[in-house]
């Protein structure tokens, strides 16, 4: 069981994606603009199929940029620089 | 050559363009992908950073920002008199200063930055830079300048560009009243293209060409043999993706341009140099 959970714990911190990418990884198009906006249609109960086709998001690497994304700036927000 | 558009938006330009060669397709396509100009952020001086990224990586989300560009006005600074050095004609400073003064975590935009061209301005206000914490700010400088996406993929005038053959699909609808099984094409095709609805014989949508994407499965899948699929020759579906840098006449007119340019550099070179016999 404690193995379960430093597996978990260690692969959670391997993905360091702090913010959402400007751009897709792997076609260039602009995604950073539509992260918030699928949110809110996600949290107004719509189905993410029709989120990807109001916001204008056609191929799969660019939706994987987007459902794959952890924000964790929020979480460092809280540490103060070490400066 | 004949030329018809199919769908126009402000982001998508989808055209047929018929009797053109596939080596000219595919210079036009290549030209645009990686010649054609467009204005991105290549220089930052960060002044004050207190937000939790690194000034590298901050600087690299900004130069990925695309903004709106002029050709007109600018030029390349390879190509101004300046020499590269930066000047009116081939630069534009953007400036953001930000001072979080309130208790709650302030994202911030690329509408916060400040262009001394009116012009030049990121394509969508929306984009997130960077959140930073109460009582902290960010003030950094930067220089916009003319590049091509040869050099980096931030001044890349479209997000997507490519072509495929005209889709010529020959289905004869007789042979399907031998076919003891219920139309597994229907449901083999990706697209979804075959309507078996009335669960007789299948029926071929009208515009199949434009969402057709030549994968062959109902014609390897058919087992009665009743669908032949063919890219037709010279024709092709042309399809380009912006994010707003250009306006696609710009990006078309201009890729004429440098390809006739290229060419005409070519022809000097070669009168230049002496053949033996």
């Amino acid at each position: 069981m404690i193995f379960v959970i430093k597996y978990f714990f260690n692969n959670k911190k391997r993905r360091l994606k702090i913010i959402i990418p400007i751009r897709c990884f792997s076609c260039g198009k602009l995604i950073a603009h539509a992260y918030k906006p699928y949110l809110e249609y996600l949290e107004r109960g719509e189905s993410s199929e029709k989120a990807y086709e109001e916001l204008g998001i056609k191929r799969f690497c660019c939706k994987r940029m987007i459902v794959a994304h952890v924000d964790l700036i929020d979480d460092l927000l809280k540490f103060p620089r070490l400066q | 050559m004949e030329l018809e558009v199919i769908e126009k938006d402000k982001y998508n330009l989808n055209l047929i363009i018929r009797g053109i060669s596939l080596e000219m397709i595919n210079a036009i396509r290549r030209i645009i992908l990686s010649w054609v100009p467009a204005m991105a952020i290549d220089e930052v001086i960060i002044l004050k950073n207190d937000s939790p990224l690194y000034d590298e990586i901050l600087a690299h989300r900004i130069g990925l920002i695309p903004l709106k560009t002029d050709l007109e006005t600018y030029r390349l600074p390879a190509d101004c008199e300046c020499g590269g050095f930066g000047c009116p004609s081939c630069q534009v400073s953007l400036t953001c200063e930000v001072v979080n003064d309130s208790k709650n975590n302030l994202i911030i935009y690329s509408g916060d930055l400040k262009t001394n061209d009116p012009n030049i301005v990121p394509v969508n206000p929306n984009i997130p830079i960077v959140k930073i914490g109460s009582g902290s700010s960010l003030i950094f400088e930067a220089y916009a300048t003319l590049g091509r996406s040869r050099t980096h993929i931030k001044w890349q005038p479209v997000s997507n560009i490519f072509f495929r053959y005209l889709p010529n699909i020959t289905f004869e609808s007789e042979k399907c009243n031998n076919c003891p099984d219920k139309c597994i094409v229907s449901r083999m095709c990706p697209e979804k293209l075959y309507d078996f609805s009335d669960e007789k014989i299948p029926i071929l949508q009208k515009d199949y060409w434009k969402s057709c994407t030549l994968c062959n499965a109902c014609e390897k899948n058919c087992p009665e043999k009743a669908i032949k699929v063919e890219g037709e020759n010279d024709n092709y579906l042309f399809f380009i993706e912006s994010d707003g840098v250009l306006p696609f006449n710009t990006i078309l007119k201009k890729a004429f341009e440098i390809f006739y340019a290229i060419i005409d550099e070519f022809i000097e070179k070669l009168e230049q140099v002496e053949v033996k016999e």
